[in-house]
């Protein structure tokens, strides 16, 4: 892995990300083999000045995966104990055909904080998707079973009730694809990401889970906003026995004109600092999809960060992915492709 | 204003329209929630409910979750399988 990230460590790529963080993850991952990813990425915050980055990796190929825990050396460099074997654990049981926690899932994805990389590179957040035609009962139970085995600190009494209403007050099109604990923060909550509800369907799920701070009219105007310029906005929430107060919108855009749209509106609201405004949209400019290219480079979405007493804050995703899973992940169209 | 959710939200919404005949109301009327606690947190039964009625939601509960599953591909994080995927644009 660490050849691909210093190959796509661009000039344009340099302007919002730090030569140190680049360092710390080509370290990390030089023994880590490429095959065990095809679509790996950067989380960068648009509303601090200073370069900085969260990485993020999925594991979509479950026999790869289990080979590269065989191998018993490269993951090591990646995720410590003892979180390192209750993931060889899960693992496996992702390669057994008749393990039913294994068959349900979908993928997973290792997420890095940059507050942490310098310092404790090994404690990823863990998120795992659940596969979509599951019954939900089962997707709670899984979920149970996995973050038991990978955390020894519990979750609120009534979690995973919670997370029954939460997937049961969705309408036929919403679905939660991913299901996580941000293990590195040590956060006793689930952290779901909540796909294709309909559209201005946010307000309305939202208000049947009973989260307090509805009516903020910050919240709803930005809201009104993202439905406005973006083609699709999706909703991450925390949960214990009841929704947290942090939420998150995920807006994806179908062309790049339209995600530099909203990054101009981002930069007009000051949610999108003058340091970060520039170099990102240098960087779209350039994102080309070459016939010849492995692997892609492409923007993912910006998401929106709310929380009732901070207001919004705006992060990019950047992400490189394999061709042949390109059009099951990548949403928008660069400016021109040859 | 909120929509209703097509989703089952009581223990009736699990079953086919022909076995619902079989189960009390005491059981059908059970919502998603309480249902889970009991079968896998242990939680207490309601007031009222009798044995049969605990065996009966255990039954409905093993009939849900064993019910034919059809075949998806695995999909990638930010979509859904390739079926559905609303990218109007594709490498491919």
């Amino acid at each position: 892995m660490a050849e691909a990230i210093r190959a796509q460590y661009t000039p344009s790529l340099a302007d919002l990300i730090p030569a140190e963080t680049i360092q710390i993850l080509e370290r990390i991952t030089q023994y880590v083999p490429q095959q065990i990813t095809s679509l790996w990425g950067y989380e960068l915050p648009l509303y601090k000045s200073e370069k900085l980055s969260d990485f993020l990796v999925c594991l979509h190929q479950p026999n790869k995966l289990w080979q590269a825990f065989e191998s018993d050396t490269s993951l090591r460099q990646i995720i410590a104990e003892p979180l390192y074997g209750r993931l060889r654990t899960l693992a496996h049981r992702w390669t057994d055909d008749i393990d039913k926690v294994g068959q349900l899932i979908s993928n997973m994805w290792l997420e890095y904080d940059y507050e942490t990389l310098p310092t404790d590179p090994l404690r990823p957040n863990f998120f795992f998707g659940p596969k979509s035609d599951r019954h939900f009962l089962e997707v709670v139970w899984a979920s149970r079973q996995i973050f038991e085995l990978l955390s020894s600190e519990g979750l609120p009494e009534g979690t995973y009730r919670f997370l029954v209403t939460c997937i049961s007050q969705l309408g036929d099109e919403g679905w939660v694809a991913q299901i996580g604990r941000m293990l590195a923060r040590r956060e006793n909550s689930l952290r779901l990401f909540i796909q294709q509800l309909p559209p201005n369907g946010i307000v309305p799920y939202l208000t049947r889970l009973a989260y307090p701070h509805i009516d903020n009219p910050t919240l709803r105007e930005q809201l009104e906003r993202c439905y406005e310029l973006a083609d699709t906005v999706d909703l991450d929430i925390d949960i214990t026995n009841q929704i947290g107060d942090q939420l998150g919108f995920e807006c994806y855009f179908n062309t790049t004109e339209k995600a530099l749209l909203f990054l101009d509106h981002l930069a007009q609201r000051g949610l999108c600092v003058s340091e970060k405004y520039q170099p990102l949209r240098t960087h779209l400019l350039q994102i080309r999809l070459l016939p010849d290219q492995k692997l892609l480079h492409g923007f993912s979405h910006i998401k929106l960060g709310f929380h009732p007493a901070r207001g919004f804050v705006s992060k990019v995703y950047l992400g490189y992915v394999e061709r042949d899973i390109a059009s099951y992940v990548v949403r928008t169209k660069p400016l021109s492709d040859l | 204003m909120a929509t209703t959710p097509s989703k089952p939200q009581i223990v009736g919404d699990l079953l086919p329209t022909d076995l619902k005949s079989k189960y009390p109301p005491e059981v059908l009327n059970l919502t998603i929630e309480e249902a889970y606690a009991i079968n896998q947190e242990g939680a207490q039964l309601p007031a009222g409910f009798s044995l049969q009625d605990s065996n009966d939601l255990e039954d409905i509960y093993e009939k849900y979750l064993k019910a034919p599953k059809s075949n998806s591909p695995t999909a990638a994080y930010w979509n859904k399988p390739a079926g559905t995927n609303k990218a109007i644009w594709s490498t491919k």
